[in-house]
């Protein structure tokens, strides 16, 4: 079976399981390694004091027979003294010595030169064990002059008994050993040297008794550091402790040989291939010291052993805890592994799912309680939820419906009078919301226009209900009516009457007599329209203000009248334009409106309303519409001027492609004014360099804009605008180009604006908002 | 006849090779100090040269001199102080390389107090029996100290017994023995700094050989020259070659004792300005010797550089 590796990572089982383990293993090697240390501490301890003792021992052995050595001599020394007459007699004294002390393996009674005319020179009796026997010699010669040897100089030296170092003995024995001398005086003279040798084998033997652990081993030193036992028996008598110290460059040894040299008691620790202790005491007597060497693994090996006893049980311990406790956490999680699967089939909406049963466990009961009234829950609430949703689309609906019907009650096919020449109107209604309450209404009736703009308090639809009661009323009362104000009061007496909900409407109700040209209106309370003359200039028509249709039945609402000039817009709106909010609550205002209405006021109205509905879009950027926005332009159009001026304009982008556009428009402009060829082409020429200078500098970041071109024909002049909204840019402003330079090296645009100059009769530039305009007069 | 004939040859023929072979015994046991012989021998500098070598040893009761007065030996070591002395008492011998140039001989006081000679005075201090006993009583009387000095044999058990408050030693023997018994801090009063700075050993052989065979003695002198120099090149592969040596002859073998003396007889080989051996034997330096030894009638004659080179300069 395939394992989930990372099901098996992530798994409460197993986190829980590595938990134990963690704590367990944790707590296991705390009391392992307690235990181990104090074990060790222990046995430390135990083993120095066992060391300690051995080494007493043994050199309490040693001690005991150098001290029986020293007291046979000392003993035998007087029977010297009283037979000094006697020298022969020194043969019998030395075998006496080795018969009483089976340890002296030889004894010598050293004369000085010539203490005995008759004996010579050398005299020294000498008797030495050979096998069983006991024999005896003379030992000095003239090749064995012992008066220079350490055994009998020194001590004469020094003036008191002597344990030589250990020496090989050419002239006695032949062996390795020790010798005692023990100086004779007679009358306060030295006369002669008593001698008792010990073969350096039984201290050997003395020493390499001592077994503590399986590979320690034992050394003996002299006064000078020398090897006197040494498991390497080169190194006998050889080498020094000091010059293995030094070999290896080890403080320690070196440290611990002056110890031992100096007669002390002490462990070492020390590295020998592996960490080592070395335990040493003194051989009083002789100036030597005695040491044993152990190997720390030999020492604590039952520690360790036990200690991987323990590991060796512990470990697969473990492993078998790990292993069941994730057996029985996963046994006891498992109904979890259900509900899991359960939640997940409630949340694909089977919100009846089955849900595990597990009545053992009270944990596992409460979440199968929880898991239930969960269910139970989530089904009511989706219940409702569904009731709630097929309401909200019902009336989604029907408010989407009575959208449609409230739009259908204003007019909505632009151009309206298509067979009239001489008006052009245009108007929209957006409503805050899917129903609103502004109202626009036009129509024309003996050879006069009707129009009404309003405004019903509040929005949405008890707005709507008021919007299409005043649309129909408009419709029925204003007809064959003269005077705006009675159509006002007309509607002010419907709406006063029985407005329960005291709701009431701003208007605006013109009447304009296309003979005259006198529009005479009626304010309720609206915002007063704006009327842009032919010359561009954008004002607030004068009004009463009057009150507001639907307050105060039979007030006496006031008439007025103005003329209205061929060519000249109004341009009607509610306060949803002017009061048309920015993300930080900024209004539009009327400043900016007049201001665009004015920037405006060659174009029909259809692009006057667009061209104010682009400028609140971009103020309100992500604001919400929060008022309903009603806009109608009027134009009232100049039948004379029509043909030439009406028109002219000229959008393109800023691209040079579009050139191609410019040099038809003017090719349809020389026609339709009959200009000379000639003519013509300057004037292309010009209006090329112009228009392509701001395509190539105005925009230098790149992006798409409109550049515009509009001309005005007057009598004997033709007067371009070309406006852009790039960079600010007087071309005016610029010398001319030093013609004699190549193109290259010539300033951005000098030599088109030399060009313009001399072609047209004036130009003229000026920044207006964020556009550049320039104008430019060509005399026909 | 014919019988005879072949016994003759061979007899001939060997008391020839005999002839023709060199037996060299240096004044002590194998150790460093001669470390250039065996170097020669072992890397076959004496067969380049011709030469058929033989070092044998010294023992406890055949010493060098002895050997070569038996006619043991062809040629020896010896100090120039020995040489000398032993020329003007009778001995036949010349001086064919000389390897030391300096003295090795200290005096090793027991305490620090005792730092110059004049320190020693009325001390007892320990001397080689059969070694500079003349240079002993020489030092007592030119400097008037009235040491007591100690003959002893071999070790330095006087010394570390406290018997003796001061020892003469070689730097690379006795020295190193106390150095090695755990004495090491101690200070070396060194007879060169009080104008006993006499060179020791060079090569010497019998009068009668280097008359008999000159050109032989002459290739044994710049073989064993070759010797040294390769030793003062390679000091640690020369130390090898006289480990083996002392090996050979079943004694103990203590390395690091060897490389000390080897250290030591190579730095004593060394010109003091130029640092580099010069094998030859300082003129001046004879004349001190005789001038001391006549000074304190040691010698009845001054016996020149020449007449221990036998005219070789």
């Amino acid at each position: 079976m395939k394992v989930n590796r990372k099901i098996l990572f992530s798994s409460l089982s197993t986190h829980l399981s590595l938990f134990i383990l963690a704590v367990t293993t944790t707590l296991l090697i705390i009391i392992v390694a307690l235990n181990y240390r104090s074990s060790r501490d222990l046995v430390k301890e135990e083993s120095i004091e066992h060391a300690q003792s051995v080494l007493d021992n043994t050199i309490l052995r040693i001690d005991n027979v150098l001290n029986s050595v020293e007291t046979a001599v000392q003993n035998i020394s007087l029977m010297v003294v009283d037979n000094i007459d006697n020298p022969d007699y020194m043969y019998e004294v030395t075998r006496l010595l080795l018969e009483n002390n089976s340890y002296i393996s030889g004894s010598a009674v050293a004369f000085e030169p010539n203490y005995y005319q008759e004996k010579g020179l050398f005299y020294s009796p000498y008797s030495y064990r050979d096998d069983d026997e006991i024999l005896s010699k003379q030992l000095g010669t003239k090749d064995y002059d012992y008066h220079y040897m350490d055994w009998y100089q020194i001590p004469k030296l020094l003036d008191k008994p002597y344990w030589s170092e250990p020496y090989f003995d050419q002239g006695g024995a032949d062996i390795i050993m020790t010798t005692y001398s023990f100086p004779l005086y007679h009358d306060g003279k030295l006369f002669a040297i008593l001698t008792a040798d010990l073969s350096l084998e039984w201290f050997a033997e003395q020493v390499n008794s001592i077994k503590t652990y399986p590979n320690s081993f034992n050394l003996m030193i002299g006064r000078g550091g020398t090897y006197l036992v040494h498991e390497d028996t080169d190194a006998i008598l050889n080498r020094t402790m000091f010059e293995t110290a030094m070999a290896n460059d080890d403080e320690v040894i070196f440290k611990t040989a002056h110890e031992m040299v100096d007669g002390k008691h002490g462990m070492a620790e020390y590295y020998q291939g592996e960490k080592s202790y070395l335990f040493y005491a003194p051989v009083h007597a002789t100036g030597w010291s005695v040491a044993v060497s152990c190997l720390h693994s030999d020492i604590f090996a039952k520690v360790d052993d036990m200690r991987n006893k323990v590991m060796m049980v512990a470990l697969p311990g473990l492993l078998l805890l790990v292993i069941l406790c994730y057996l029985l956490i996963k046994y006891t999680m498992r109904p979890l592994t259900d509900f899991a699967n359960s939640a997940m089939e409630i949340a694909k909406g089977n919100f009846r799912a089955e849900l595990p049963r597990n009545k053992k466990n009270y944990e596992m009961r409460m979440l199968h309680n929880s898991f239930s009234y969960m269910q139970r829950s989530l089904q009511n609430y989706i219940d409702e939820l569904q009731v709630t949703t097929a309401n909200k689309e019902r009336i989604e609906s029907e408010l989407r419906i009575a959208r449609d019907i409230q739009m259908g009650m204003v007019p909505k096919i632009f151009p309206p009078f298509p067979e009239r020449d001489d008006i052009d109107l245009y108007a929209k209604l957006i409503p805050a919301k899917e129903v609103g309450g502004d109202l626009y209404d036009f129509f024309i009736e003996n050879n006069k226009l009707y129009i009404i703009i309003g405004d019903v308090s509040g929005k949405g639809v008890p707005a709507s209900l008021v919007m299409a009661v005043t649309c129909r009323l408009f419709r029925t009362v204003a007809s064959n009516v003269i005077d705006p104000s009675a159509i006002v009061k007309s509607l002010n007496d419907a709406l006063s009457e029985s407005n329960e909900s005291n709701m009431f409407c701003t208007a605006f109700v013109g009447i304009l007599d296309f003979e005259t040209g006198i529009m005479r209106y009626c304010n309720a309370g609206h915002n007063p329209p704006v009327i842009i003359s032919n010359d561009g200039k954008a004002s607030l028509l004068p009004v009463i203000s009057n009150l507001a249709l639907g307050i105060w039945k039979d007030f006496d609402f006031k008439d007025q009248e103005i003329k209205i000039e061929r060519g000249t817009s109004i341009f009607l709106y509610t306060d949803g334009v002017n009061e048309a909010e920015s993300s930080n609550k900024e209004l539009y205002g009327e400043e900016r409106m007049l201001h665009c209405l004015s920037r405006h006021y060659t174009e029909s109205p259809k692009d006057i309303v667009e061209g104010i509905l682009n400028e609140i879009k971009n103020h309100a950027k992500n604001a919400e519409q929060n008022d309903d926005i009603t806009m109608l332009c009027c134009t009232l159009i100049d039948k004379d001027s029509q043909d030439v001026c009406s028109d002219r304009k000229l959008v393109m982008r800023n691209d040079i492609a579009d050139i191609a556009l410019l040099t038809e428009y003017v090719e349809k402009l020389s026609e339709d004014f009959q200009l000379p060829v000639d003519a013509g082409f300057k004037l292309n020429l010009a209006l090329e360099e112009a228009v392509s200078n701001v395509m190539k500098y105005a925009y230098p970041e790149g992006e798409e804009h409109e550049i515009m071109l509009s001309v005005k024909v007057d009598a004997g002049k033709m007067t371009f605008e070309l406006s852009d909204t790039g960079e600010p840019f007087d071309p005016t402003a610029v010398d001319d180009a030093d013609v004699t330079l190549s193109a290259e090296e010539r300033s951005i645009g000098g030599l088109g604006i030399f060009l313009v100059r001399n072609i047209m009769q004036s130009v003229e530039y000026h920044r207006e908002d964020d556009r550049n305009i320039l104008i430019m007069n060509y005399k026909l | 006849m014919r019988r005879l004939l072949l016994p003759i040859l061979m007899l001939l023929f060997l008391s020839d090779v005999y002839a023709q072979q060199i037996v060299f015994t240096p004044q002590w046991l194998p150790q460093s100090q001669f470390a250039g012989y065996y170097v020669a021998l072992e890397k076959g500098f004496y067969k380049e040269a011709g030469l058929d070598v033989v070092i044998e040893h010294t023992s406890s009761s055949d010493n060098a001199q002895n050997r070569l007065r038996e006619g043991k030996c062809n040629a020896i070591t010896m100090n120039v102080f020995d040489a000398i002395f032993n020329i003007d008492q009778g001995m036949e011998v010349v001086n064919v390389l000389q390897t030391a140039l300096h003295t090795g001989l200290v005096i090793v006081p027991r305490n620090n107090d005792i730092k110059k000679l004049k320190d020693l005075s009325g001390k007892r201090v320990g001397i080689w029996r059969t070694h500079y006993y003349e240079l002993s009583q020489i030092v007592n009387e030119d400097y008037d100290l009235n040491i007591e000095w100690i003959p002893f044999v071999q070790s330095v058990n006087l010394y570390i017994s406290g018997a003796v408050d001061a020892t003469m030693a070689m730097i690379y023997n006795e020295a190193y023995h106390i150095y090695a018994s755990g004495f090491e801090n101690v200070s070396f009063i060194s007879l060169a700094d009080y104008g006993y700075d006499f060179p020791e050993e060079g090569v010497y052989f019998t009068k009668e050989y280097y008359e008999k065979y000159p050109d032989k003695a002459k290739a044994f002198a710049e073989a064993s020259r070759r010797g040294w120099e390769w030793t003062h090149e390679h000091p640690d592969e020369a130390l090898d070659i006289v480990m083996k040596v002392i090996e050979k002859n079943n004694l103990p073998a203590g390395r690091q004792h060897q490389k000390w003396m080897l250290n030591e007889i190579l730095r004593l080989q060394c010109d003091s300005i130029s640092e580099k051996p010069t094998f030859e034997l300082d003129e001046n330096k004879v004349m001190q010797i005789n001038e001391l030894l006549i000074r304190y009638n040691r010698i009845n004659d001054v016996v020149t550089k020449s007449r221990i080179t036998g005219g070789r300069q």
